[in-house]
């Protein structure tokens, strides 16, 4: 099991729960002025549209029959095409009736759906432009072993924003034998630790021994100031993990083997990313130059050529060619 | 007055429930004591009673009370399961008790709270066309949903309530605390609402046959209104999938007018096991969820099951024309309007509900009619974000403006107020069911659309179905076109189901309802009873030509309706002109600039509240023409308004502001419009 079907959710306002949400958003949410919008049509058998929305347009008539999801998407300038059969959602369905069970843990369950999705997907009968990556699915033991290693049964995990010395908002995870059993939030954590310090990279200590305590042993907690986790959670720079770590603007303790192997991949991510960021400068550099050099050789040439073409027409006195400068930019003067 | 039938010792009338002499307004808020340590019991009620509710709600969830069939722990061996020590200790609090037991709770429980042995029994299984079970998608488990027609399922909950009813008989007003019970919750197909989506359950095809029977009379009558030449009547199949062929229109709209059937039979099923078990004394509560217009029911049918039927309310703050709309279908429905549960927070997996927009929808709902509440959760419990009390009695800083609420909601007597309403919109049932059936989305039926974008014929099939228009589309247009421009116009209305009795409809001096070639002759019959009783009725574009049952329909005429060509340019806005120059439709507190409303609720004395909303993102100053000089104080934040030329109030965008007339309107001397001050000293007077 991974999710409890007891499972208790509490300890959260609605503030808190925003600010936890808030974190895991991607990073620049896109006014939907901007967006191209999606078109969703629902075509018969025949290719006929019965139905179709853009997110932007509303209500489209006179959709061209038995049109591809790519023709219509860039038909309609939208960012992507969905185009279900007529019946297809009712087949979906059909699919995952007959597979699921009410006694199946909720990550098994969902896991059907989506593989029910996609077989749809394989179908024809549901097409989408431009296609959804085919992400492996993986099956429940995949998904078991997985949280085995991440946290154990018995064992506690705990992510804490702080805003200054005070909690912003929280999550601390428990794993029973029957799945994942609590997700509790800021209100529950506070009332388990009491007063605090005002430093979090000192109350740091405290609060994990209070979720220990309370919960289960901890496998992992990360804490760090709310701005500081949220610009991590959305696509940090290679390396920001392993940095802010090593500057305790991101403490993590205890951390699980895992997650040092984590941190070390994203400093090594880093360093790699640095390094190849150098030498394909270098490279690029140079290559630059050399093509500047061949450019301006050429180009010098062919002017020495023509001006010599022209100085034996006019019998002109030449004048010196100009050295070539080592610097790229230069080609454009020559 | 509401009458709630013999026997029973409660009544409603002036918008309060009434025990005996005593008037309880419904101010009620929900503490859910199986979720609480049988020790913050106390706290936790004392703390509902000290933010100013009368009332505590509370569902009785059938697979937390169960431990194994037939066996019930109602607190021997989880103290916290103990109903009995709950209730007595509201009633020693002076509290009284809204009673949900199901057998459907919901409640963000597992099954929603249904007993796992309930939801692993296929013979309590909902059928999907292809005899499947139909699984309602939620966390923390996906599950099969029942059939309200399984035999085994009616059984098993009628068990479940009467066990309910051995824990709580003795504890029904005056005897103890409990005023009120609701029969199952938010009552549809569990959700899954698309037309063929279920229910082929083999008990449900017998009741299909019968029901066929009743509506048809004999076999000759069937076929010619499905267009089908059944051997007989355990021949007659129900429909599977919509087949666009004019011929078989009937058998659809049948099909759809049996869901709603099964849902009320099921209602009255449980309402009579009350009955049966002693607590036939308690008037009854019927609660529809959001996207009522795209569910199975029929308001008409249901208000005659309960003795109230409300709404549930869970919107966020750029649902504000959504509540106004959904509240003035409620008023239209209900002598006290009522929301069993108006979100104040949200379950996990739902969208975040703000304190702020909850705070706007409640007030919004209230300016639109609504008279009576019950905040869901007043007191937090698991698996709900943003409840204003917390699981152990502490109130948090969310809650003082519930109180100042609340606090206002008594000052005024709001329940007793009335809305000076004259105008109505009829919306045809046989209408909304011709939508239902003809969703395109299966699942994503026309509840989804109602939710999410206020409109239940989004997903319809586009053809005329041998027509001249597609009136599975083209009703509902009407429907907004009007309402957008009563709303320009500034004459308040109510939206009504067709559903309802004559007399409800007779109530309005001006009526609309959308005419096309289809029309149920109840319908028909309903709007000249109006007419005969006085009330304008004007429907249009078309006079019906055909019924809901196939046959030819040469309606008769009363000299009070009218036929105008709605749909056409500006239709609307005749139709209003009309209403205004010709009928006198009053215009109270005119506002500007759109789409600022106004609404005014009044006591003999004139005047007593003034709500102003503003629904738009942009904030901007309301200006509100007073009829005469009037002082107005904001109901949650002190300021003070008042003058007798436009009176100009600031809005924030998505808000909505409760203005209390303050002092008599003779009494303030005539000024230019007052800009407010925050907590200023008042005016002197004269």
């Amino acid at each position: 099991m991974i999710i409890h079907p007891e499972i208790r959710i509490t300890g959260f306002d609605a503030r808190a729960w925003w600010a936890l949400v808030e974190l895991f958003l991607p990073a620049e949410r896109r006014e939907a002025s901007d967006e191209a919008g999606i078109l969703f049509v629902l075509e018969s058998e025949d290719g006929e549209p019965l139905l179709a929305h853009h997110t932007k347009l509303g209500r489209l008539r006179g959709v061209p029959r038995a049109a591809s999801p790519a023709t219509l998407r860039r038909l309609y300038l939208a960012e992507r095409c969905v185009v279900l059969r007529e019946g297809a959602i009712e087949e979906l369905e059909q699919r995952v009736a007959l597979r699921l069970s009410p006694t199946d843990d909720l990550a098994s369950q969902i896991l059907m759906v989506g593989q029910a999705a996609r077989e749809m997907m394989h179908g024809g009968l549901i097409r989408v432009d431009p296609k959804l990556p085919t992400l492996p699915l993986p099956g429940p033991g995949v998904l078991r072993r997985t949280l085995d290693l991440l946290l154990p049964i018995g064992h506690s995990a705990l992510l804490c924003a702080w805003v200054g010395g005070e909690i912003d908002t929280a999550l601390c995870v428990h794993r029973g034998p029957g799945g994942i059993d609590a997700l509790l939030g800021p209100r529950w954590l506070e009332a388990a630790v009491g007063p605090l310090g005002g430093d979090f990279r000192r109350d740091y200590r405290i609060v994990n021994e209070a979720v220990a305590d309370e919960l289960g042993p901890l496998v992992i907690a990360a804490h760090a100031q709310t701005p500081t986790l949220r610009a991590l959670f959305r696509a940090p720079d290679p390396g920001a993990w392993a940095s802010s770590a090593a500057t305790r603007e991101l403490i993590v303790r205890p951390m699980p083997p895992y997650a040092i192997v984590a941190l070390g991949a994203d400093a090594l991510h880093s360093v790699a990313s640095r390094s190849l960021a150098w030498s394909g400068a270098v490279r690029s550099r140079n290559a630059t130059n050399s093509e500047a050099v061949r450019s301006r050789n050429a180009t010098n040439s062919e002017a020495v050529r023509s001006r010599n073409a022209v100085d034996s027409v006019d019998a002109a006195p030449t004048r010196p060619t100009p050295e070539p400068e080592d610097d790229a930019d230069s080609t454009e003067d020559t | 007055v509401i009458d709630v039938g013999e026997g029973k010792r409660a009544r409603f009338a002036d918008g309060a429930l009434w025990l005996g002499e005593t008037r309880v307004p419904l101010r009620c808020g929900s503490v859910q004591y199986f979720r609480l340590a049988r020790d913050a019991f106390r706290p936790a009620l004392e703390a509902a009673r000290a933010s100013g509710v009368t009332m505590v709600e509370t569902y009785v969830p059938w697979g937390v009370h169960e431990r194994a069939p037939g066996q019930l722990d109602f607190g021997d061996l989880r103290p916290e399961n103990d109903l009995g020590a709950f209730l007595d200790l509201a009633h020693e609090l002076g509290l009284f008790v809204f009673l949900r037991p199901g057998p459907h709770i919901n409640a963000e429980l597992t099954y929603f709270g249904l007993p796992e042995r309930i939801v692993t029994d296929e013979a309590c299984w909902a059928r999907s066309p292809r005899d499947t079970p139909v699984y309602l998608h939620v966390p923390p488990r996906m599950f099969p949903v029942p059939s309200f027609a399984s035999h085994r399922f009616q059984e098993e909950a009628e068990r479940w309530l009467a066990a309910v009813a051995d824990v709580v008989r003795s504890r029904v007003f005056p005897d103890g605390p409990v005023a009120l019970v609701q029969l199952d919750n938010e009552p549809s197909l569990w959700f899954r609402n698309g037309a063929y989506d279920q229910d082929y359950h083999p008990d449900a095809q017998a009741k299909w046959r019968r029901f066929l029977r009743d509506r048809h009379g004999s076999l000759d009558a069937l076929r010619a209104a499905h267009g089908v030449d059944y051997a007989s009547f355990e021949h007659a199949e129900p429909p599977r999938r919509f087949d666009e062929d004019p011929r078989h229109l009937a058998r659809h709209l049948d099909w759809a007018r049996f869901q709603e059937s099964l849902v009320e039979g099921a209602l009255r099923r449980f309402a009579a096991v009350l009955r049966e078990n002693g607590l036939g004394a308690l008037p009854t509560v019927i609660n529809l969820p959001i996207g009522e217009n795209g569910i199975p029911v029929s308001l008409g049918a249901l208000s005659s099951t309960a003795d109230l039927v409300g709404f549930d309310y869970y919107h966020g703050e750029d649902d504000l024309e959504i509540v106004a709309r959904r509240t003035r279908l409620l008023s239209g429905t209900s002598d006290l309007p009522f929301a069993p549960e108006i979100g104040v927070g949200s379950p996990p997996w739902f969208f975040p509900i703000s304190a702020e927009a909850s705070l706007e929808t409640i007030l919004t709902a209230l300016a639109f009619g609504l008279r009576g509440l019950n905040l869901y959760m007043l007191v937090g419990r698991d698996r709900w974000i943003g409840a204003p009390i917390d699981e152990h009695g502490e109130a948090l800083p969310t809650l003082e403006p519930i109180r100042r609420l609340m606090r206002a909601l008594e000052a005024t007597r709001f329940e007793s107020l009335r809305r000076p309403i004259e105008a109505a919109i009829v919306l045809p049932q046989e209408y909304q069911r011709l939508s239902r059936v003809t969703q395109l989305l299966g699942i994503f039926g026309a509840q989804i659309f109602d939710v999410l974008a206020g409109d239940p014929v989004f997903g319809c099939r586009t053809d005329a179905l041998g027509f001249a228009e597609p009136v599975q589309l083209r009703w509902w247009e009407d429907v907004v076109a009007l309402s957008a421009a009563l709303e320009r116009h500034g004459v308040p209305f109510d939206l009504v189901s067709s559903e309802m009795p004559v007399e409800h409809l007779a109530r309005y001096r001006l009526l609309f309802s959308p005419s096309y070639e289809l029309c149920a002759e109840e319908r028909w019959t309903k709007l000249r009873g109006a007419a005969k009783a006085g009330s304008a009725v004007y429907v249009g574009p078309l006079e019906p030509s055909v019924d809901d049952r196939g046959r030819r329909f040469e309606p008769a005429r009363s000299p009070g309706i009218t036929v105008i060509p709605a749909g056409q340019e500006g239709w609307a806005d005749a139709l209003c002109a009309t209403w205004i120059e010709a009928h006198g439709a009053k215009r109270p507190y005119p506002v500007s600039p759109a789409p600022m409303k106004a609404v005014s609720h009044e006591d003999d004395e004139g005047t007593r509240v003034l709500f102003v909303v503003n629904p738009s993102s942009e904030p901007g100053d309301a200006e509100v023409r007073l009829p005469e000089p009037e002082a107005f104080e904001d109901a949650l934040s002190g300021e003070r308004f008042e003058g007798d030329a436009p009176l100009v109030v600031p809005m924030r965008a998505r808000a909505c502001r409760m203005l209390v007339r303050a002092i008599p309107p003779r009494a303030v001397e005539r000024r230019p419009s007052a800009r407010p001050s925050a907590r200023a000293p008042r005016r002197k007077r004269g």
